[in-house]
């Protein structure tokens, strides 16, 4: 990876802090120099700030990086054993079970985690020189969040690419040579008011409101994990959406109404129709238990959207 | 829960695509709430048009944090300095056993005995706790403080004590017919086990009440939740006491005093604490068996055998497979011979375990083998593993005690083997103490020969030779000329041997007393080989309590060199190597040698 000149706020930065964040990184337990150590905080730092940051931005941001786990990451990256050796007693057995917990069964999990294995030990080269996957760790969450994260985009990666694929056989299975006509769609200038008046309520939101929006009514989510995901308690979202729910139907109406819809015919367009009960009663059959992580309304979803 | 129309679902998803994905370190930073409100708000922006990106962040989350951890006791403080543990505990022990004593002669009146009983129990959980490999030394153990004195609870163990137990449930469980007693809360600022001691004995304690409330709130809690607390380890080790008059081995002296002061309380006249301490303490009705408890997942106590796998993770390489080889009761086998076969056609590959029990084989390919342990005395035991070279696998292998008949030994008796109560210790017969293969017939020297209490044996840097009976814990040098001395009138050497040879070998002898550094030092079991400087080749057969100079002669060449290397498979067979690359073999134990 080529290293960027630092700019100079960070430099000056990281000279002012390097004293104290070597001695809290402990990077010459793990053989770590010193200078190295202020090379890869440059670097880190130079990643992150933009020109508009204030010094006592960059300081900021320096003082909240997790430099012990930065210093062995890294450490690791450049092969030195020791440090692997810490890494290992202390990440494998995490690595596996949060592997397994993501994907659910042995042998996929075990691949899942090979993989990430190899991609750390930094078997793969980039011109002759050993890449690993750590020296793109920064500090900036635990190591082990990282860990996790990671693995959890190496599986949606990969099993975003095959479910994508839907076999025929699936498909005569789940009856789409059964499916019920679609109903009549609404006329098109009809659906363009709606989808404008739609977005128009929709922007209005903020962008948390509409990330719980979606987590709930596209990913099938549940309350407790859209909870855990932004760090708040369950009872916070379900009041949001209810309190959303019912804002957003007021606004869309209110949006048509300007656009010179009437009222009732308002109102009629926002009718739950045949294929909202559909999903209604699958959400509710779902969320008894914990729904998978693709929801399969979404592959059906594609189905649908494919030929039609 | 209220829906949204269609078209509002159908506008969230038809949202412009994202182009740039957060990475890996941003979105962990998101999801650990440490990012300044503006970069959040970027993400969250990202995340409400990518669904990815959303599934990612809910997939990562880590697991929920059990909620049994109600309890946790104050962490560390004054009270882990070693020195003030072992003095508490001490003082325990020794106030408690004179109580016990006490109360045992007022039991004996007494018709009724009561069932509830106060016991400091753990319930720290640490639900992140990795479950190791070796799941099977489960070690439910106590207060955090207590966790720290390592507590290995095996299955066999507990079973015994469950055993004992139920016995004893019969005779004493008529109070109100409540279930055995449970466990109970630690006090938060309870000193360790003296406290609980003073506190569990009875008499109206300051500790009393404050006992009190926690147990009830920690049984309300726990009535709601099956815990896998472990607060058993306390309760199984009090039972053991008396029941079995048992006095464990020094490695579990700190977990037995520890318990023994529970172990007073709970051979104690129980009726007497009762009168004296509140009785309202109530019991729940167990949801948890002792079944259960005991198989609780150890918090963050280390056992010795997790130990031992850490430690040999961090020297397994990939392309190594290795392990130990323990019996029953979790102590190591050593000089256990491990097979690994692969499952496909191939050669098997044989290791023998040290004297901790280990073993490590390398350079074998990946694919599914069948690995067989094997020692006399025990029962050989085959298990399949796969293996993958690129992460080194710690397999452990549990042999279980065996008949005599199927023994391969033919020298000696096989040590009869405790098959109900798994103690470190072995029973010596009668027959073993006339035939005891130590000069003097002491009995005492017989435990040094005993498998359990076998040494650890080590060179330091300085070259001198040392052992330790702790597992590494304490070491002593052995000074193995102070005992030969003595022995030079059964200096093995060759048959060979000239008068000239002779004075040469007392030479060497006063020579090497004054100059000898070891290098190596090969145990198995208590046969001890130990070489260094100058060709010292010294044999112990009773874990280096008594050492013989051996002199490795091959036709008239002496051996000179430094010996560096030493491997003795078995007893008859061991191969040397030295500094100036000489290999010498020996197939009799070491009275005669051959240079290769």
């Amino acid at each position: 990876m080529s290293f960027t000149t630092p700019n100079s706020g960070v430099q000056s930065v990281v000279n002012e802090l390097l004293t104290d964040l070597h001695a809290k990184s402990g990077c010459e337990k793990i053989g770590l120099t010193r200078e190295s150590f202020c090379v890869i905080l440059c670097e880190v730092g130079s990643k992150h700030a933009t020109e508009a940051m204030s010094e006592s931005e960059i300081r900021t941001f320096f003082l909240s990086l997790r430099v012990d786990e930065l210093a062995l990451a890294r450490a690791c990256a450049s092969g030195i054993n020791a440090a692997w050796e810490i890494f290992l007693t202390r990440f494998r057995e995490k690595l596996y079970l949060s592997a397994l917990r993501i994907a659910r069964e042995d042998s996929a999990a075990r691949e899942l985690a090979d993989t990430l294995y190899a991609d750390l030990y930094g078997t793969n080269t980039r011109e002759g020189q050993r890449v690993s996957k750590l020296s793109s760790y920064t500090g900036r969450g635990s190591l082990e969040g990282w860990l996790r994260t990671v693995l959890s985009q190496e599986y949606v990666n990969r099993y975003r690419r095959t479910k994508r694929l839907v076999s025929l056989d699936e498909e005569s299975e789940e009856g789409v040579q059964f499916r019920a006509p679609d109903p009549e769609p609404l006329p098109p200038a009809a659906d363009q008011r709606l989808a404008q008046a739609t977005d128009e309520a929709l922007a209005a939101l903020s962008a948390e409101d509409r990330t719980v929006l979606s987590a709930y009514y596209l990913d099938g989510r549940t309350l407790a994990e859209i909870a855990r995901m932004l760090g708040v308690h369950e009872s916070t979202i379900s009041r949001k959406i209810d309190k959303l729910a019912k804002s957003l139907r007021k606004q869309i109406v209110a949006a048509l109404a300007r656009r010179g819809m009437s009222r009732r015919q308002a109102e009629e367009a926002l009718e739950v129709d045949v294929r909202d009960l559909q999903l209604d009663i699958r959400r509710s059959l779902a969320q008894e238990s914990s729904p998978p992580a693709f929801s399969e309304k979404r592959v059906e979803a594609r189905v649908r959207e494919g030929p039609g | 829960m209220q829906n949204v129309p269609k078209t509002v679902r159908d506008r969230l998803q038809a949202a412009p695509p994202p182009v740039n994905h957060p990475d890996a370190d941003l979105l962990t930073a998101f999801a650990e709430r440490s990012l300044p409100d503006r970069e959040r708000t970027v993400v969250l922006e990202h995340l409400a048009r990518c669904g990815d990106c959303r599934d990612i962040v809910a997939l990562a989350l880590p697991e929920i944090e059990s909620v049994q951890t109600t309890v946790r006791p104050s962490p560390g403080g004054w009270l882990t300095w070693p020195a003030l543990r072992w003095g508490f505990v001490t003082a325990g022990v020794v106030a408690v056993a004179l109580l016990g004593i006490v109360q045992f002669q007022r039991r004996a009146q007494h018709a009724m005995t009561a069932s509830a009983l106060k016991q400091p129990a753990p319930v720290e959980i640490a639900a992140n706790e990795p479950k190791k490999e070796v799941d099977r030394f489960v070690a439910p153990a106590p207060a955090d403080k207590k966790a720290k004195l390592q507590a290995p609870a095996t299955p066999a163990f507990v079973d015994s004590v469950n055993g004992a137990v139920a016995a004893d449930r019969e005779k004493k469980n008529q109070f109100h017919g409540e279930a055995f007693p449970a466990p109970v809360a630690l006090p938060q600022a309870a000193p360790v086990v003296g406290g609980n001691a003073g506190a569990a004995i009875g008499g109206p304690l300051p500790h009393g009440p404050r006992l009190l409330n926690q147990y009830q709130q920690q049984n309300n809690v726990q009535n709601q939740i099956p815990a896998p607390a472990p607060p058993a380890f306390a309760k199984q080790h009090a039972d053991d006491i008396p029941v079995n008059g048992r006095v464990p081995a020094a490695s579990q002296a700190v977990d037995v005093s520890g318990a023994a002061t529970v172990a007073a309380t709970h051979g104690a006249n129980l009726d007497a604490q009762l009168a004296e301490s509140k009785p309202a303490v109530q019991t729940p009705s167990s949801p948890y068996s002792f079944d259960t408890l005991s198989r609780a997942k150890p918090p963050t106590a280390q056992t010795a055998q997790e130990q031992a796998l850490l430690r040999l993770q961090d020297h397994a390489a990939p392309g190594q497979i290795g392990g130990f080889v323990v019996d029953s009761s979790g102590a190591a086998v050593s000089n256990a011979r491990v097979t690994i076969t692969p499952s496909k056609q191939g050669k098997p590959t044989t290791a023998v375990t040290d004297a901790r029990g280990e073993w490590l084989i390398a350079g074998l390919p990946s694919g599914s083998y069948k690995a067989e342990a094997a020692a006399p005395g025990f029962t050989t035991s085959v298990v399949a593993l796969n293996y993958d070279a690129n992460q080194p696998r710690m397999f452990a292998l549990t042999l279980s005690p065996g008949s005599v008949s199927e023994t391969v030994e033919v020298a000696a008796v096989a040590p009869q083997l405790q098959t109900e109560m798994a103690k470190i210790g072995s029973t010596i017969s009668s027959n073993e103490i006339n035939q005891l293969p130590v000069s003097g017939r002491d009995v005492a020297q017989m435990g040094a020969v005993s498998p359990a209490l076998q040494p650890r044996w080590a060179v330091n840097a300085a070259g001198a030779l040392q052992r330790s009976f702790d597992k590494g814990g304490t070491w002593q040098t052995v000074d193995v000329n102070a005992i030969s001395a003595l022995n030079a009138a059964s200096l093995e050497v060759s048959p060979k041997t000239t008068q000239a040879r002779a004075k040469d070998a007392n030479k060497a002898l006063k020579r090497d007393a004054a100059t000898l550094i070891f290098r190596a030092v090969y145990a198995a079991g208590a046969d001890v080989w130990a070489g260094g400087s100058a060709g010292a080749l010294y044999h112990s057969q009773d874990a280096g309590n008594h050492w013989t100079r051996v002199f490795p002669a091959s036709g008239s060449t002496m051996l000179t060199g430094d010996i560096l290397t030493l491997e003795f498979p078995d007893l008859q067979h061991g191969k040397l190597s030295t500094s100036t690359s000489e290999v010498w073999t020996t197939a009799d134990a070491g009275q005669t040698w051959q240079k290769q």
